[in-house]
């Protein structure tokens, strides 16, 4: 339940790591000023935390835990739960219902790790029944699910972590610092002397090249599915499931990964361009954003 | 000079609008920053607004009709998110205009057909009245030059999550014309986004005001000495009145939905109706009346009489217009049809494709093709026959070009090129071929180069 802080000689920089919202957390803060690097690093775990703990579906004593007890009660909910649920209710409208945060209880269904056949279509049917947001009835100080329904910020919460912790990072005055959450990444600005970070991707087709990128500010994230997939019957299934039809998306790239001026915006695109399938590149084209897709 | 007499665009009559996939990009940035914007940490705006700069575009065309009207048109526009709610344009264009259009009349024989009448009785500066006996009839053309600048600038804000509304207002000048203009839009998303009503009105006040002042309709510009015009019909013998400045109103409302049918299409569909009233005639347009039918002469025809055209005071004017965008990946086709008519008798068809390939991540490339079939004014003329004129006045003639049956063809050509995430550039080509169904007027091929440049900042 603490951090640690190591200074990088190759790179002459700070890095302090944590785990948080189950996965490695990194803060790259360019200074030799240990108590600068220290301060970032506690800002960073400090909000990484506040936010799983605040919205951990696996703890009860959370807001989503206490929302999806609720048995179609509404739940009572402060600023920050509903800006990020109308959040959710804006991607869930710009994918057409594709992205749902109520689509979450799919995830039993579609195991992935041990799978080697889908469910049963009667067993998605019926788990269909308790998705679609729209059915969710979100006020200002208030949210009513209909009872069987489950929410799940885990396609927001890791994105609005890190960039809320760059904001944080900003306001106290820090310069030069990247912000890595499983992935998700973000900057305050470059290095030191307008020197690039570089950011390593892996490549899930090629694991001993990975492919470096320059990042002189703003965002990036990557989805992909290199760990969680599989096959059956010819055809490959992502880990990526559609909320409209309950099934995986066919034909995704195995990654996508895209650069954004914040990390929930570079987030979304690049889930939304995994919802897209074989057309995630047309789609990622036509947003105008730099991207990279390996299939 | 009056290059358009059509009424103050309203907002999203630009068949271009309408929601398509690359505002997902937008939507989300204006989603991301209330979102953070919320949590009341300073700079958060600036850190998601993606449009917290200025979009610069600049644009220089070209037009030119085969030995006529020569445009050139340069557009300076800026495009600023002044916060999450609100969005600035302004626009800014100058055009020149040279060349020579065709004024109306009949060109015969070996008549001068480059000169302006001016407006007394004698000391004309041109010739008419001249004879022939060459079958193959010209229309006569007048020398122009002039100059114009309009400025344009519109207010976009969001007022609710789902409803925006637009204001506008526009002004332009040229020597001889001016014009002033407000419009107000409003568009409101249904059905979780997948359905866009617009609802939009606009109006325009415009003076004209030539150069020598304006003659009333159907009056004289001159007949022949042993004029055989009828008196009862077109006076030769009154000078013509001459009025000072003239105006008109444009009002035009506009409706239309926008509606998403699948993942891969976009329907739209608009209804607008355009009311203009006041001086609605050009005011250096004129009509000749001959003495002989042209393809039946025996012996010369002559030129015996040039009046000043008349139009009616009040035009009505509809249109229904309806778009498909289909999205096939790396190609999106958009086929249009627009059908137009008014209480002149004028109506037109018009089918449009443009085809948007993506090359690239770079590179874009358009191609457009477009068909327009126009019916005549009811009180359009070629020309007069001086017999038919002994029978019956008419109560409005026109020989202006544009109010006659015309086909026209265009195809053109762009590439969009995104030089790096600040800066894009593009040039677009087209050839367009006008098809007069008239005996008088001839083909037009005409040719459009255009060069953009857009910057973020």
């Amino acid at each position: 339940m603490s951090w640690q802080l190591r200074f990088n000689q190759e790179k002459q920089y700070w890095i302090g790591y944590f785990d948080a919202m189950a996965c490695p957390c990194t803060v790259f803060v360019d200074t030799d000023n240990h108590d600068i690097a220290h301060r970032a690093t506690q800002l960073a775990f400090n909000e990484a935390k506040r936010i799983e703990y605040k919205y951990s579906r696996y703890r009860d004593d959370s807001i989503i835990g206490r929302i999806n007890t609720a048995r179609g009660q509404p739940t009572a909910i402060d600023t920050e739960t509903e800006l990020l649920l109308n959040y959710a209710t804006s991607c869930f409208e710009l994918s057409e219902g594709r992205f749902d945060i109520s689509s979450g209880v799919l995830g039993k269904l579609w195991r992935f790790k041990d799978q080697h056949q889908p469910p049963a279509s009667h067993d998605i049917a019926t788990t269909l029944k308790h998705i679609g947001w729209h059915k969710a009835k979100i006020q200002p100080d208030q949210i009513q699910l209909p009872d069987g329904m489950a929410i799940d910020l885990g396609g927001i919460g890791k994105e609005y972590a890190v960039d809320r912790s760059i904001l944080l990072i900003r306001q106290a005055g820090i310069r030069n610092v990247l912000v890595n959450f499983g992935g998700d990444i973000c900057c305050t600005e470059g290095r030191r002397n307008d020197i690039p970070w570089e950011v390593i991707l892996e490549n899930p087709a090629a694991p001993d090249k990975p492919a470096a990128l320059n990042l002189h500010s703003g965002a990036i994230t990557t989805s992909g599915d290199s760990r969680r997939s599989f096959e059956y019957q010819g055809k490959r299934y992502s880990h990526i499931l559609n909320a409209l039809t309950g099934w995986p998306v066919e034909d995704a790239p195995r990654s996508v990964t895209v650069a954004g001026n914040t990390c929930l915006e570079a987030g979304m695109l690049s889930s939304f361009a995994m919802l897209e399938g074989k057309h995630a590149r047309g789609f990622l084209q036509a947003q105008g954003v730099d991207y990279i897709c390996i299939d | 000079m009056q290059l358009t007499s059509e009424p103050v665009k309203v907002p999203n009559q630009n068949p271009e609008a309408g929601r398509d996939r690359a505002s997902i990009r937008n939507s989300l940035s204006i989603a991301t920053t209330a979102l953070l914007a919320g949590t009341g940490l300073p700079g958060s705006q600036a850190m998601a607004a993606e449009g917290a700069g200025t979009d610069v575009g600049i644009s220089n065309l070209r037009y030119a009709e085969y030995e006529r009207v020569s445009v050139e048109k340069t557009m300076l526009k800026f495009e600023r998110s002044l916060d999450e709610k609100n969005r600035l344009e302004a626009t800014l264009i100058y055009d020149t205009m040279t060349g020579a259009t065709p004024n109306g009349r009949v060109h015969i024989g070996d008549v001068d057909p480059s000169a302006v009448p001016v407006t007394t009785a004698s000391g004309f500066s041109f010739t008419a009245g001249g004879a022939t006996s060459d079958t193959s009839t010209r229309t006569s053309f007048t020398d122009f030059s002039d100059r114009r600048i309009a400025l344009a600038a519109t207010l976009q804000k969001q007022l609710k999550r789902l409803l925006s509304v637009t204001a506008g207002g526009a002004g332009s000048i040229e020597s001889d014309y001016s014009s002033l203009g407000a419009n107000l839009t409003a568009a409101m998303d249904l059905n979780q986004r997948r359905t866009t009503l617009t609802l939009g009105g606009g109006y325009n006040y415009d003076r004209i005001s030539p150069e020598g002042g304006i003659k009333e309709g159907l009056s004289r510009v001159w007949c022949g000495p042993n004029t055989a015009v009828h008196p009862a019909t077109l006076d030769c013998d009154n000078d013509p009145q001459l009025y000072h400045p003239a105006n008109k109103t444009v009002l035009s409302l506009l409706g239309g939905m926008t509606q998403v049918l699948s993942r891969r299409t976009l329907l739209q569909v608009n209804y607008s109706y355009t009311d203009t009233a006041g001086y609605l005639s050009d005011p250096y347009k004129q009509f000749s009346v001959i003495n002989g039918d042209i393809f039946n002469a025996d012996g010369q025809i002559q030129e015996v009489g040039i009046f000043y055209e008349k139009r009616p005071r009040h035009r009505a004017s509809q249109s229904v217009y309806t778009k498909l965008v289909i999205d096939a990946g790396r190609n999106s086709f958009h086929p249009s049809y627009r059908f137009f008519w008014d209480n002149w008798g004028i109506f037109s068809h018009t089918a449009e494709l443009r085809n948007y390939f993506q090359l690239n991540s770079t590179t874009t490339v358009i191609a457009h093709m477009r068909y327009n079939q126009q019916h005549a004014a009811d009180f359009y003329v070629d020309y007069f026959l001086h017999d038919d004129l002994a029978i019956e006045r008419p109560d409005y003639a026109s020989a202006d070009h544009r109010l006659s049956r015309q086909d026209t063809y265009t195809v053109g050509l762009q590439l969009n090129y995104r030089v790096n995430e600040s800066i894009n550039i593009g040039t677009r080509a087209e050839a367009m071929y006008q098809s007069y169904l008239t005996t008088t007027i001839p083909d037009m091929p005409a040719g459009i180069l255009q060069f953009l440049l857009k910057i973020k900042t």
